[in-house]
This record gives structure tokens, sequence and C-alpha cells, in this order.
């Protein structure tokens, strides 16, 4: 690639060092705040002596449901990213390689497109009336519906690119050695695309977990998430700065606990379809 | 006795015809090679025989039984892929047990199976090792293995030794043909290598544009190719082809010399297409065919001498390695009770 | 699908007869059921199929095969609906039939009285709305506003870093590695960390520019800078997904492309302008379109950070949407408002396809 000497070489390391730092410093500062009490982060003290006191309110003051909001957002997000990779990978597979009518794949695939650029919100609405309706207003499990929906878009192209990238021999070789079609689906493809489902189950998890505008919109205070719980730290009426910090840095655990386990199939994932 | 039967096989990929009218008989333990240009419907064929493509007309049968209808894995046969197409996450015993584990089969049978099948091809050393870390020619040898495992009503192979390097593809000519004739099995091949074909095959079946042009043997092929797209396509280095005369004597007349021609000819008089093998040409003082030496080709064991002559390039074959130099002269005879006729309107052999 | 058609077409009696036959096959094998798969496993140890492959095998008990033999011939046999169906009722339920609400919505008014929806006919009266809407042409106006600007630096950010990165000889893995990070927090916890930051007494942005020897700024608390505000989030936000695709398309570009420029003659400038950036055109355009349509529908960090204000200042269309439904409960008015996003939407992409295709062709 590029080789940069001298000067340029210096600049180059100094900018992206200043991009680190930018990068770094605002979460680092966040945290810093989550240390300190009220009193202390209004007074803009740097340097305090650590106190919990911000995490222990957190989790576990009368006020707080943040450990059911938690649980909360576990069942959600694991719930709807299970879910959403069944549906994403069998449906991926057909459109890669089952012979549909042509209007039925394009039709498919348009509509999802579709759903996936228009705000989420256009639909919030008439999910609160037909939830209403049928009674499933602020329960769990409308919200995993919504969020198996919201995903599947992405699910599906990325599983179909995982699955085009199959060379076709393989599994119809598989079918000469005796596979029927869904053999040759369950033993060889799957197997093969493992990675993509980890890469595109990874991702459906942390979107589920982040997915806010619904969540606000569906639930209840029992079935409330962790970014609706975020939210409400923010818009109470005696703001709980020290709080607020503290609870934004938990609710990133799961991001980053998945982007030091997962990172090499979340950087596939985002990537794929991008660059080919 | 007719072990594979296609009779009137056709294909239509929407309004594309394919394949048409294709007929063949295969006997018990033949080995037939399908060959031909790119894109003329071979690998197709062969596919529809797998059962990996549908059959839009016509039926095939495979030892007496009609599979149109069948799925590939109730046709009882066994392919080897171009790409080979080994399973990447299945050790090589796994690869090769594959369809004796698919069919249930006893787990003694199926390690007898598999390391007799190794042992056929020297895969002994390899059997705890993933494909990707296996050389193309180890791959490829897999991808016969699990086809051998299987021992099948037919063997399919689809272009096996095209990703293979050039020697190893010579070495590989051979071997497989040793285990056809240790196995005995009833074999189909396609290829787009005349080479493979003529070495390899019983029988060859050339195919252009979707349409059986010739049957038969490698020799038979060679020495009366039905049309000029046979004769072109068969034999390297490629056939001559000169313009010439048909006289009202039965004489040829090529470069303004007439020959006496070779026996009977299917046709009146007029222009004609004269086909001559290179190796059918000798020097002669009086010859009709004379001109410039424009290259010299020397591969030891004998020479391509390529010249310009009577507005063709024609290409000599003269066994060892004569002194003749560029630029030179040369005059050459045909051997006359060789040359081979074509009509130039449709290439059809006219002798 | 092959099945299922021989199926439609009256050929079903082979599936018939090869499903038995299956049968018939396996149970002559159960009593090798446990050697086989510990044969399986055996050779697929090591392997991430082992764990596959056991659960292929062990899962099936000798009275549960057969069963389970004759529900996946009927999945083979279907293979095509069983494969596709659950998305499209999927789709179907959660997309297409709300959109069909929305359009029936779109022309009512929608009143609860003692827990029971009212519908009303009120087309005209939600049309006469949307025609002096001050606020959701704000709306628009500010969602352009805060796409294109952000999009544009985000690009140019993350293009020079991707290709600042790609150029150096170590650190590859970790800024990768760092750059990640923001993409995966919730974006809401971006906006309350902003919020905090921003904040006029305490935040660090300001005890930067006092420390800077400037006035502090409200941040979020003026209508001329709390745009501006948003969009630096934003901005802090997505630029590592864009360098994330770009650097991917960097690494990926043939060496020798360079190599053969570099002997030619071109200096650093010549090959970032000349060779890189118009061989990255594709993923440029992809990383632009992503970045655009997120930009698009952005809420949770405006909702966290300002909500709309102070004034209109930073309303955008997924707030306002939300303020119609869930704040002023105007269920009909909102569809309207949803109604006319999604036909926009439809309308853009159309445009764009024909676009690419015209371009493809030409």
């Amino acid at each position: 690639m590029l080789v940069l000497r001298g000067y340029s070489r210096l600049i180059g390391i100094f900018l992206l060092t200043l991009s680190a730092f930018i990068i770094v410093a605002p979460f680092l500062w966040v945290a810093l705040q989550s240390f300190k009490y009220e009193i202390q982060i209004l007074q803009g003290t740097w340097f305090t002596e650590p106190t919990l006191h911000n995490y222990v309110d957190v989790l576990w003051s009368q006020r707080s449901d943040f450990l059911k909001n938690v649980l909360n957002s576990m069942i959600v997000a694991g719930v709807s990213t299970i879910c959403v990779l069944v549906v994403g990978t069998l449906a991926a597979y057909s459109l890669a390689r089952l012979r549909w009518k042509r209007w039925i794949a394009a039709g498919f695939l348009a509509w999802t497109l579709v759903f996936n650029m228009i705000p989420p919100l256009t639909l919030v609405g008439p999910w609160f009336l037909i939830f209403r309706e049928i009674g499933l207003l602020q329960s769990l499990f409308a919200l995993v519906l919504t969020h198996i929906t919201l995903n599947l878009p992405m699910t599906v192209w990325m599983m179909m690119a995982y699955f085009n990238e199959l060379p076709r021999d393989i599994e119809e070789a598989a079918m000469v050695d005796g596979c029927r079609r869904i053999d040759a689906f369950w033993r060889v493809s799957l197997p093969l695309v493992a990675p993509g489902l980890i890469a595109a189950g990874v991702l459906a998890f942390v979107f589920s977990w982040n997915e806010f505008a619904v969540a606000l919109n569906l639930t209840s205070r029992a079935t409330a998430t962790v970014p609706v719980a975020i939210a409400q730290f923010s818009q109470q009426y005696e703001v709980q700065n020290g709080q607020m910090a503290a609870a934004s840095v938990l609710s990133t655990i799961p991001a980053l606990l998945l982007m030091f386990f997962g990172q090499k199939f979340i950087i596939q994932g985002l990537t794929m379809g991008a660059v080919k | 006795m007719t072990h594979v039967l296609l009779r009137n096989v056709e294909k239509y990929y929407g309004a594309v015809h394919a394949l048409s009218n294709i007929n063949i008989e295969i006997a018990n333990g033949e080995f037939v090679v399908l060959v031909g240009p790119s894109g003329c419907g071979k690998s197709t064929l062969l596919r529809m025989i797998a059962g990996l493509e549908d059959i839009s007309g016509g039926d095939i049968s495979i030892a007496g039984r009609r599979v149109n209808d069948l799925e590939p894995r109730e046709r009882d046969i066994a392919m080897v892929f171009q790409s080979y197409a080994l399973y990447p996450h299945m050790k090589v015993a796994r690869n090769l047990g594959f369809s004796l584990e698919l069919k249930k089969t006893p787990e003694l049978d199926a390690q007898k199976a598999i390391a007799n099948a190794a042992k056929i091809l020297g895969l002994d050393p390899y059997l705890d090792r993933f494909p990707r870390a296996l050389s193309g020619g180890q791959r490829q040898r897999v991808a016969m293995g699990r086809a051998i495992v299987r021992r099948p009503q037919v063997f399919l192979f689809d272009e096996p030794l095209s990703n293979l390097d050039a020697q190893l593809r010579v070495h590989m000519r051979t071997e497989v043909r040793r285990l056809h004739q240790e196995l005995a099995a009833t074999s189909i091949y396609v290829t787009h290598d005349q080479v493979e074909a003529m070495t390899m095959a019983d029988r060859i079946v050339v195919l252009e544009a979707g349409q059986i042009v010739q049957t038969g043997s490698p020799l038979e092929l060679y020495e009366r190719p039905a049309n000029r797209f046979v004769a072109e396509f068969i034999g390297s280095p490629s056939i001559n082809i000169l313009p010439g005369r048909i006289l009202d004597t039965g004489r040829v007349e090529i470069a303004g010399e007439s020959l006496p021609g070779p026996g009977p000819v299917g046709a009146k008089s007029g222009a004609v297409d004269v086909g001559v093998r290179p190796e059918d040409l000798h020097p002669a003082d009086d010859g009709a065919l004379f001109g410039v030496v424009s290259v010299v080709e020397r591969l030891g064991a004998e020479t391509y001498v390529f010249m310009k002559c009577a507005d063709a390039d024609l290409c000599w074959r003269v066994p060892g390695t004569p002194k003749i130099n560029i630029g030179e002269t040369l005059r050459l005879a045909v051997n006359e009770e060789r040359l081979h006729l074509f009509r130039p309107e449709d290439g059809a052999r006219l002798n | 699908m092959k099945a299922a058609a021989a199926l439609a077409t009256g050929g079903s009696d082979y599936c018939e007869t090869s499903s038995t036959r299956i049968c018939l096959a396996r149970e002559g094998a159960d009593e090798k059921n446990r050697q086989y798969s510990l044969w399986c496993r055996a050779c697929a140890a090591g392997a991430p199929s082992a764990i596959w492959c056991q659960l292929m095998t062990s899962a099936e008990s000798p009275a549960a095969r057969r069963a389970l033999g004759s529900i996946t011939d009927l999945l083979d046999r279907h293979i095509g609906w069983f494969t596709l169906g659950p998305a499209i009722l999927l789709l179907l339920l959660l997309t297409v039939y709300p959109i069909i609400n929305v359009v029936l919505m779109a022309g009512s008014s929608i009143h609860f009285e003692a827990g029971q929806e009212v519908w009303k006919f009120a087309l005209w009266s939600n049309l006469r709305e949307l025609e002096h809407d001050r606020i959701f042409r704000v709306a628009l106006r500010n969602t352009a506003i805060y796409a294109v600007a952000s999009v544009l630096i985000e690009m140019a950010l993350g293009l020079g870093l991707a290709i600042l990165v790609s150029s150096m000889r170590r650190m590859k893995g970790f800024m990768r590695t760092l750059l990640i990070v923001p993409i995966l927090l919730p974006p809401v916890a971006i906006g309350s960390m902003w919020k905090l930051m921003y904040s006029f007494d305490f935040g660090v942005m300001n005890q930067v520019v006092t420390g800077l020897g400037f006035q502090p700024v409200n941040w979020l608390g003026s209508t001329s800078l709390a745009l501006i505000s948003v969009i630096i989030v934003d901005v802090w936000h997505w630029t590592p997904f864009v360098f994330l695709i770009l650097f991917a398309a960097v690494e990926g570009l043939p060496t020798e492309v360079i190599e053969a420029a570099r002997i030619d003659g071109a200096r650093t400038y010549d090959i970032v302008f000349k060779i890189i950036i118009p061989l990255l055109k594709p993923a440029i355009i992809v990383a632009a379109l992503f970045r655009t349509i997120l930009a698009f529908k952005v809420f949770d960090e405006i909702f966290l950070l300002t909500s709309g204000g102070p004034g209109n200042s930073t309303e955008v269309v997924s707030l306002y949407l939300y303020q119609v439904f869930f704040e002023q409960n105007q269920l009909g008015y909102g569809a309207l408002l949803s109604l006319a996003i999604i036909t926009a939407t439809i309308v853009f992409i159309l445009i764009g396809y024909r676009v690419k295709s015209a371009t493809e062709a030409s």
C-alpha cells in the first residue's frame, strides 16, 4: 500500500493517535464521572476518590429497575437473535439456492430493502394499535417479534452473501453422494457458513440490545429494556448525572464483550457486502 | 450390454436449445469421453445424467432403469467435479466415507471401503487431514476416491484434470485409465482437451453446439472425421485445410496440381476443402506444395515446420530433428490416399 | 423445490417410494447406530463440525428416528416453502399488514374513549394539516442538513483514516479494534454520554473550550449551535463505520497497481487521488448509501440530547413522528406522515435504481 516517509509519516502517526484519542476520550471521561459523587461532577473536579455509589444506586436502589431491564434486554436480544438467525438463514438459503420464480425472489428482496430504508417509527404507530388489539402491547413477545422483523433484512442479505460464496459443486457432490436437498443444507452448507451465522448473530444481538425507538413505545415499566431505562435516567425531573453515566457505562458491556470475542466476525459481517 | 442409454435427450434453457436429439448407448464397463469446445453442452449433458439438471425431453436410463425423475442420490452414480467439491469441514477419511455414512453402511464395511480406496489412490498418509491441507493433486485423488468408495453403477467425470498443472495432468490421465481397468466401471468423462479424449477413451462422442457430430473410437475419429469440425478438433498439431477443386475426372486439384484423389468421392466437380494431416506430407522435388519456411518448432522426437503455401498456413510434422532453416523454400507432396475432402459450405465429409 | 414441482405435476409417487426405502434402510442400521456415531465422531474429531456431528447423531434415538425421518422427508418435499415461508409470513404480518393499516389510519382520526379506539374519517382534515404543517417542513429540512453534513464529514474523515491506517506498518489491528467500539455502543448510551459532555456547567467540552481561553459554549441550548452539536455526535458515532468499510476495501486493493504507479513515478498525492480513491469508488458509494439511510432514520441520539429543541432547531423526521404519534396522540395524522415518508422512500429507491441501471448501461 501507500508508504509514508519522514515528516509525512510523523504527521500520519500524530493524526492517528489523535483520532484514537478522540474515539476513546469521551468514553473514558464518562466512565470517570460514573465514579464520582453528584456534587463532584457538578463542580467539574477532575480527580477524586472513586466511589461505586452510582453503580450501587443504578443496580440496587428502590427507584431503579435496572437489573430487571437488563434481564428484559437479555431475553429480547437473545430470543430475537436466535429466531432471526433461523428465519433469515432459511430464507437466505432459499433465495440463494432454490429456483424461485423471479418475481418472488426479486419482490422479497426489494421489499426487505424498502423496509430497511424506512424509519422504524413509521411502523411503530400501527404496531402499537395491532398489538393493543390482540392484547400483546407492552409484552416482551411483541418486542421480540418486532426485533426479529427489524433484523431480518440484514440477516437475509448477509447469509445470502455467505451462501453465494459457497461453491454449488459442494452441495451437488453431496446430493450425488446420497443427500436429499435438506440433508445437503443441514450437513454440508450450514456447517460451512458457520462464520456467517456467528457474524449475523453477533450483529443481530447488538442491534436488538441497542434498539430504542420501538422498545420505547411498545414496553411498559415492567418490560422496559436497557436503552429505555437509560433514556429515563436522563429524562427524569431531577437529572442524576452520576447514575446516567454509570448506566451508560454498564449498557456498553455486552457490546464491548462481543467486540473482544467476536471482533473478526463483526468486521467480516459489516464489510462483507460492501466490499464485493 | 447397454448400461447407460440416452434417447432423444433435449435440453432447453427458456428458448435456448442447449442440447438437441442426443442419442448415446454406453456398454457396461465402457469408458466414454464427451468432448467438444466450451459451450457445446457436454457438461450440461453430464449434469443431466447426474440429475443436477432437469431433462427437457427424451429419456435417460441407467442399468435398465429410467432415471429422468430420480434425484441424484437415487441414481446410484458418483461424480468427480472439476473443482473437486470436497467438503471443507470434513477430514479426508470422512470425505471419502460420506456417501456410505448417508447410506448408513455399517461402520466396519465403511472403514474397509475407505481403506481400500485410500490404498488404491495412495491417500493413506492423508486420511486425517482436512482438504485445505492437501495439494491440488491430492485433492483430485480424494475426489476420485470419494467416487470409488461408492461402487456406483456409473462414474461421471466433469473435467476432473483441468485444474492440475500440465505434468500432473499427464500422470493422472494414465492413473484414471489404470483405475478404470481395475474397476471396470462404466465411466462418462467430459473434457475439452482432445488429447485427454484420445488417450483415455474407449469411445469418443464429439459435441458441437448441442449436437453430436460424431461417435467412434479415437482412431476412427482421427482417420475418418465426419466433418471438417471434427478433423480440426482432433489431432495436434491441427489438420491443414487447403482450398482445392474436384475435377470431372475424379482427381483432386491442389495448388494448381492434380492428384489421383483418395478413392470414391460423393460429390460432383467443384470447390472443395482438402484436409491433410501434418504427418501426411513428405518432401518431393515434384511436390505440388511449395513455400517459404516461417517457423520451426523442434520438440526433440519430432519437428513441426510451418510454412506459407497456396494462401494457407501449412504445418509439416517431421520425425527427428532434420536441418531445416527459416527462410528456406521447401517443396512437399501429399499422401494422396490419406486426403480428407470436405464440402466448403457445411464442412461435411465427401470421401 | 424440484420435489415440490414434481408433486404439483402428479409425480408424487416417487417421493413415497424414496421415503419408504430410506425408512427400511434405517431400520437395519439402528443397532449400528452407536458405533456409527462413534466412528463419525472420531472422523471429525478436532473439527468444529464435531459438535455438529454429535448433534446430528446422538440426538436421534432409534425410536424417534423414524418419526424424524418422515418429518424431514416432509420438509424436504416442501423445502421451498419451509425455507422462505417463515420469512414471508413474518414480513406479511409485521410489515405489509401494518402498512395497510397505515393507509387506513392516514385517512382517519383515532381517539381513545374508555379504552376503546374510535375511528373517524378525517382524510381531508389530515391533508389540510399536512399542508400547513410548519414543523414537519422544519423536520424535513433539518433531517436533510443532518444527513448531508454528517455523511459528507464522515466520508471524508473515514476515507482519510482508512488510507492513513493502511499505510502504517503496525497498529492496523489495534486501530480497527478501537474503531469498532462506537459502532456497537447503544445509540442511547452515546446520547447520554454526550449529553454529559455537552453540559454547560461541568461538561468536558466546555472545560476544553475554557481551557483554550474561550467563553463557555451552550452546546445544546442555543438554536444556532444545537444541530451542529448533534452532527458532531453522529460523526463521532459513525465515522468508524465508514472507516471499517473503506479500510477493508483499501486492504483489498491489488498491491501491484500501486507498486506499478510508484515505479511510474507517482507521488503520494497521485497515488491517493489518482489510484486509490478512484479504485475505491464502489465501496465509497456503498458506504455513503448505508450512512445516508441510517442518518435519515436518526432518532435515538437526538431524543436523548435535545428532544428536538431548543425550539425546533434539531427536530428531525423520526422524532417528529414520535411526537405526533405518542406525545400528541394523533395516530391518524401520524400515519399520514408515515405514509408520506414511506412513499418518498419508495420513490427514492426507484429513482436510484433507474439511475444505477442507466449508468451501468452507458
